[in-house]
C-alpha cells in the first residue's frame, strides 16, 4: 500500500522537477522572471514537504536549502545569476538519483553539493539586499501544538513535525500527555526557541496542521541571552511541565501583544507581515496544484488498446442496426441509431485522443541537453523547435527520447562547430539545432537540423575503405555514403570525445527507430550542416481522408495533401509518357490501377486526384470519389511487411476494410522518374 | 492438468473435400462466411484482411500453402488461428478458410500415425500427423508453420 503511494509521490516529483526544469532554461534569459523564480521556489517547497511524508529525507533537506535561496531571491526582487541556474540544474539531477537510485549512497555528491549551495548563499547574502526578514535579527518564540485526536487518521506525519521543530537550533520541545483524548491526541507539544527563521518557515512546518497550533512571538530578541530566562526555561525543561507563556513573556523587554492565535494572520504591526501573507497564499497555491495533479490517473497502455478495440467494435456494431432500421422501415430505430451515432463518434475520438501526447513532452530534455553540453564544450548554440504540438501515440514518444538525445548531442558535438572556426567561416556566432515535427501522408517526421560542419563525403568514403565497410574500387553515391553512418562499428568521430563516439552509435539509434517501424536517413553539405530525418508511423491515430474506390478496393488518401479533384476521359490522359495536361500544365499521372495491378476494365472515366507535396504535384486516378471519412489507422500487419505502396489501413462503419495510401512513396515515385 | 486435456483436442475442418484437424488450442473462433477485402499486390495465398473486434487480420488460404488445388469456394469459414512469430516473440493472429467445420474431438498422442506411411501430397513439414478416425484420414495440420510469417511470404519457398 504504503509502495504504491511512494511510487505515485516519484512520479510527482519527476514530474514537478520536469516543470521547474523548464522554468529553470527560462530563468537563463530572463534572470528577473518573477513566475519562474516563484515556480522553482513553489516546486522545491512541495517536494520538499512530500519528501517528508516519505522519508526521503536527503531531498528534503536538498530542497530545503534550494527553496530558501530562491525565497530570499524572490523577497528581495533579486535577479537570479547564470551559476545559480546551473547549480540549481544541478540540484535536480541529484534529486532524480536520489528518488529513481535510491540505493545508491549519496553522501559524497550530498556534501559537495550542500559546500556549493553554501558557498553561494553566503555569496548572495554579501550582496545589498533592499529589503530584510523580520527585522533581520532574532526573535524568541513560543510554539504549543495540540493535535486532534483523528490526526493519525488524516495522514500527518507527526513525528516529521516534532522533529522539524526540534531541528531550529537551540529549540527546547517538550511533551505533554493531553487531558482530553476525545477531543485530541494522546500527546501535545510545547516549545521555546529563538531563530533568526522568519515567521513564515515556522508556519510551514505546520503547512497540514495550520488549526492545531499556536505561534507567540514573545520578543524581537533573543532571551536565551538573559541567564534567568534560560533558568525558567531549564526548569521546565526538568520538571517536564507546560511552559508559562505569561512568565516568558514578563522577560521579553519589548514585550510583544497579544498572541497570535490563527497564524494566518500575523500582527499588522510586523514588517513581514506582508512577506508571511505572500508565504501563506503560495502554501494556498501548491494545496491547489496537489489537488490538480488528482485529476490525471495514469492508465496500463494495454487498457488503453481494450479500449480502442472496443470502440471499433461498437461503431461496426452501430452500423447493423442501420440496416435493421431500413429492413424494418422503421423510424424510431432510426432516431435511435442517430443518437448512438453521435454518442459513439465522441466516444471514439475521446478514445483515440486519450493516447496521443504532443512531442512537446519530451523537447524539454533536449533543451536541457543542448543548454549543458554546450556550456562544457564552450559552444553558443540556440536550440528551436517547431511542430512541437504535432501528437504521436505515448509509446512512439517514449521510445524516441534516447535516440533524438543521441542525434542532437551528435550535432552538438561533431556539428557545430567552435565560436572561432565559425567565425572563420563567417557563420554567426551562435549555431542552431532546430528540431522540426510535421505530419506527412501516414506518417510523422522528426528532423534535427544544425548548421554546422556537416559531414565530409571525402572522409566518409576514407574511413568506408579504411574499416573494410567499402572497396577502393566501388562507386557508391554520396547518400550511400551516408547510409554507412548507421552501420554498427561505423564512428566517424575524428577525435572520441567524452560526449559522443562512447560506443552507443547511430547504428542504436537505426534500430530503436526501425523497432518503432520508422525509417532513418541522414543529409549533409560540407560547411553548411546536417539534416537527420525520422519517419514514424501512425499506427494509432486519426487522420481526415478522403475514401474513393478503385475497382473492388476502397483507398485513403490524406486530406490535407488533396489538391484538387477532378474527372476526365482516360483518354485524355498520355498514357505514354504518364502525363495529364491541367490548366495549361502538364501533370505527372500514376494510374493506381497499374501500379496495384488491378486487372478488372478500367472505366472510361477516371477521377484524378491531384496530390501536393513537397512542391510535388501528382495526379492519382482513381474510380469513383465516395467522400470524407475520419479514418482510425491501423496496421496492416506483419503479412504485409512487403506492401510497398499501403501504409496501412482503416475500418470503416459498415466493417469494410479501407487501405491509405502512402503518399510519401507515390511522391518519391515521382521524383525518381524525372530524374531518370 | 487441464491444460494436456485440452491439448488432445482437435477441431476437423474440411478444406475443401479432405477432412483436416488443427489443435484446439490455437483455435481463436470460428466465423461464418464474411465478406474478405482483398489487398492489391499480396502474395496469392493470402486472400485479403478481415477486421475482427477493431483489429485487422490477415486471411489465408492454406491450400495453396500445402500444395493442394484450391478453386474459389463458394462456401466458407474463417479458423481464426493464433501464430507464434519467434522471430519478435509475439504472437499474431490470422484467419484460414476452410468449406466448412466438422467437429471437435479427441485424438490420444499414441493414435496419431507418422505422415511418412500415407500417400499424402502435402508436404511433411507441414503435417503433425494422421488420425485414422471410424472408416476415415484425419490430416493433423501443423498450423503453426503453415501460418508462420515465412511461409505466407514466400508462397514459393515450398522444400
Amino acid at each position: 500500500m504504503f509502495d504504491q503511494f511512494k511510487e505515485k509521490y516519484i512520479e510527482e516529483v519527476n514530474d514537478l522537477l520536469n516543470d521547474m526544469e523548464g522554468a529553470l532554461l527560462l530563468l537563463e534569459n530572463t534572470p528577473d522572471n518573477i513566475e519562474s523564480i516563484n515556480k522553482v521556489f513553489r516546486v522545491m517547497h512541495t517536494i520538499k514537504g512530500t519528501s517528508g511524508m516519505y522519508d526521503f529525507k536527503e531531498a528534503e533537506s536538498l530542497t530545503h536549502k534550494v527553496e530558501n535561496i530562491y525565497g530570499r531571491i524572490r523577497d528581495n526582487h533579486l535577479t537570479v545569476p547564470t551559476d545559480l541556474v546551473t547549480l540549481t540544474l544541478e540540484g535536480v539531477d541529484i534529486i532524480r538519483q536520489l528518488l529513481n537510485q535510491p540505493e545508491e549512497d549519496y553522501t559524497a555528491t550530498l556534501s559537495s553539493y550542500n559546500q556549493k549551495l553554501l558557498q553561494f548563499d553566503g555569496a548572495s547574502n554579501s550582496q545589498p539586499t533592499p529589503a530584510q526578514t523580520d527585522d533581520g535579527g532574532i526573535a524568541t518564540y513560543y510554539v504549543v501544538f495540540k493535535p486532534e485526536a483523528n490526526i493519525a487518521q488524516r495522514g500527518v506525519n507527526l513525528t516529521n513535525i516534532i522533529e522539524e521543530l526540534d531541528n531550529i537550533a537551540g529549540s527546547i520541545v517538550l511533551p505533554h500527555v493531553s487531558d482530553d483524548i476525545e477531543k485530541y491526541y494522546m500527546m501535545y507539544w510545547d516549545a521555546v526557541f529563538a531563530t533568526d527563521m522568519p515567521l513564515a518557515d515556522i508556519q510551514e512546518i505546520f503547512m497540514f496542521t495550520p488549526d492545531e497550533v499556536t505561534i507567540t512571538k514573545i520578543s524581537k530578541s533573543d532571551l536565551f541571552k538573559n541567564p534567568d530566562f534560560v533558568q525558567e526555561v531549564q526548569k521546565r525543561q526538568n520538571s517536564g511541565d507546560e511552559f508559562d507563556l505569561n512568565i516568558l513573556k514578563s522577560f521579553a523587554p519589548d514585550s510583544i501583544g497579544a498572541t497570535d492565535k490563527k497564524t494566518a494572520s500575523p500582527q499588522p504591526s510586523e514588517p513581514s507581515a506582508e512577506n508571511s501573507a505572500r508565504e501563506e497564499k503560495i502554501i494556498l497555491r501548491n494545496i491547489e496544484a496537489i489537488e490538480n495533479q488528482r485529476n490525471s490517473i495514469k492508465v496500463d497502455a494495454d487498457k488503453l488498446d481494450e479500449l480502442m478495440n472496443l470502440v471499433s467494435e461498437l461503431v461496426v456494431t452501430k452500423s447493423e442496426i442501420l440496416s435493421i432500421a431500413g429492413k424494418y422501415n422503421q423510424p424510431e430505430l432510426y432516431n435511435l441509431y442517430e443518437k448512438i451515432d453521435k454518442l459513439s463518434n465522441k466516444f471514439k475520438d475521446n478514445a483515440l485522443s486519450i493516447r496521443l501526447i504532443p512531442i512537446e513532452s519530451m523537447i524539454l530534455r533536449f533543451e536541457r541537453l543542448v543548454r549543458d553540453l554546450s556550456k562544457e564544450l564552450g559552444k553558443e548554440i540556440d536550440f528551436v523547435t517547431e511542430g512541437t504540438d504535432t501528437q504521436l501515440d505515448k509509446t512512439i514518444i517514449d521510445n524516441l527520447a534516447v535516440p533524438l538525445m543521441h542525434i542532437i548531442r551528435n550535432s552538438i558535438d561533431h556539428g557545430i562547430e567552435s565560436v572561432e572556426r565559425r567565425r572563420e567561416l563567417k557563420k554567426s556566432d551562435r549555431g542552431i539545432i532546430k528540431l522540426t515535427a510535421f505530419y506527412s501522408g501516414t506518417n510523422v517526421f522528426i528532423q534535427v537540423q544544425d548548421d554546422g560542419a556537416g559531414m565530409n563525403p571525402e572522409y566518409l568514403r576514407k574511413k568506408a575503405i579504411e574499416k573494410g565497410f567499402l572497396l577502393p574500387t566501388q562507386a557508391v553515391t554520396t547518400r550511400q555514403l551516408y547510409d554507412l553512418v548507421f552501420l554498427p562499428g561505423f564512428s566517424t568521430a575524428q577525435t572520441i570525445t567524452g560526449i559522443s563516439g562512447r560506443g552507443v552509435g547511430m547504428d542504436v539509434v537505426k534500430q530503436n527507430i526501425i523497432k518503432l517501424r520508422g525509417e532513418i536517413d541522414m543529409d549533409s553539405e560540407v560547411n553548411l550542416g546536417t539534416i537527420t530525418t525520422i519517419k514514424l508511423p501512425l499506427t494509432l491515430s486519426i487522420i481526415d481522408s478522403l475514401l474513393v474506390s478503385l475497382g473492388e478496393h476502397l483507398l485513403l488518401i490524406p486530406l490535407y495533401l488533396i489538391d484538387s479533384c477532378l474527372q476526365t476521359p482516360i483518354n485524355k490522359i498520355d498514357s505514354e509518357r504518364k502525363l495529364f495536361v491541367h490548366n495549361d500544365e502538364p501533370l505527372p499521372v500514376i494510374n493506381l490501377r497499374l501500379l496495384f495491378e488491378i486487372d478488372d476494365k478500367q472505366p472510361e472515366n477516371t477521377v484524378l486526384i491531384l496530390v501536393k507535396a513537397k512542391n510535388i504535384r501528382v495526379c492519382l486516378t482513381a474510380d469513383k470519389v465516395i467522400g470524407e471519412h475520419q479514418a482510425v489507422l491501423k496496421s496492416l500487419g506483419r503479412y504485409f511487411a512487403e506492401q510497398e505502396y499501403i501504409s496501412g489501413a482503416s475500418i470503416l462503419g459498415d466493417g469494410r476494410i479501407a487501405l491509405v495510401l502512402d503518399t510519401d512513396k507515390l511522391i518519391r515515385l515521382v521524383e525518381k522518374s524525372k530524374l531518370n | 492438468m487441464e491444460n494436456r486435456i485440452d491439448n488432445n483436442f482437435y477441431l476437423t475442418f474440411y478444406a475443401k473435400d479432405d477432412l483436416m484437424a488443427a489443435k484446439v488450442q490455437s483455435v481463436v473462433e470460428v466465423l461464418e462466411k464474411k465478406p474478405i477485402n482483398k489487398i492489391p499486390k499480396s502474395p496469392k495465398n493470402i486472400i485479403g484482411v478481415i477486421s475482427l473486434r477493431g483489429e485487422i487480420i490477415p486471411v489465408i488460404d492454406p491450400r495453396i500453402i500445402i500444395g493442394l488445388p484450391s478453386p474459389p469456394l463458394s462456401e466458407y469459414i474463417i479458423i481464426v488461428h493464433t501464430v507464434k512469430n519467434e522471430r519478435y516473440n509475439e504472437t499474431l493472429t490470422v484467419g484460414a478458410v476452410a468449406r466448412s467445420v466438422n467437429n471437435v474431438i479427441e485424438i490420444k498422442p499414441l493414435d496419431i500415425l507418422p505422415a511418412t506411411e500415407f500417400n499424402t501430397k502435402i508436404p511433411a513439414k507441414y503435417i503433425i500427423g494422421v488420425y485414422q478416425d471410424i472408416g476415415q484420414f484425419i490430416t493433423i495440420l501443423n498450423i503453426n508453420k503453415i501460418l508462420a510469417i515465412s511461409t505466407v511470404s514466400h508462397p514459393d519457398n515450398q522444400n
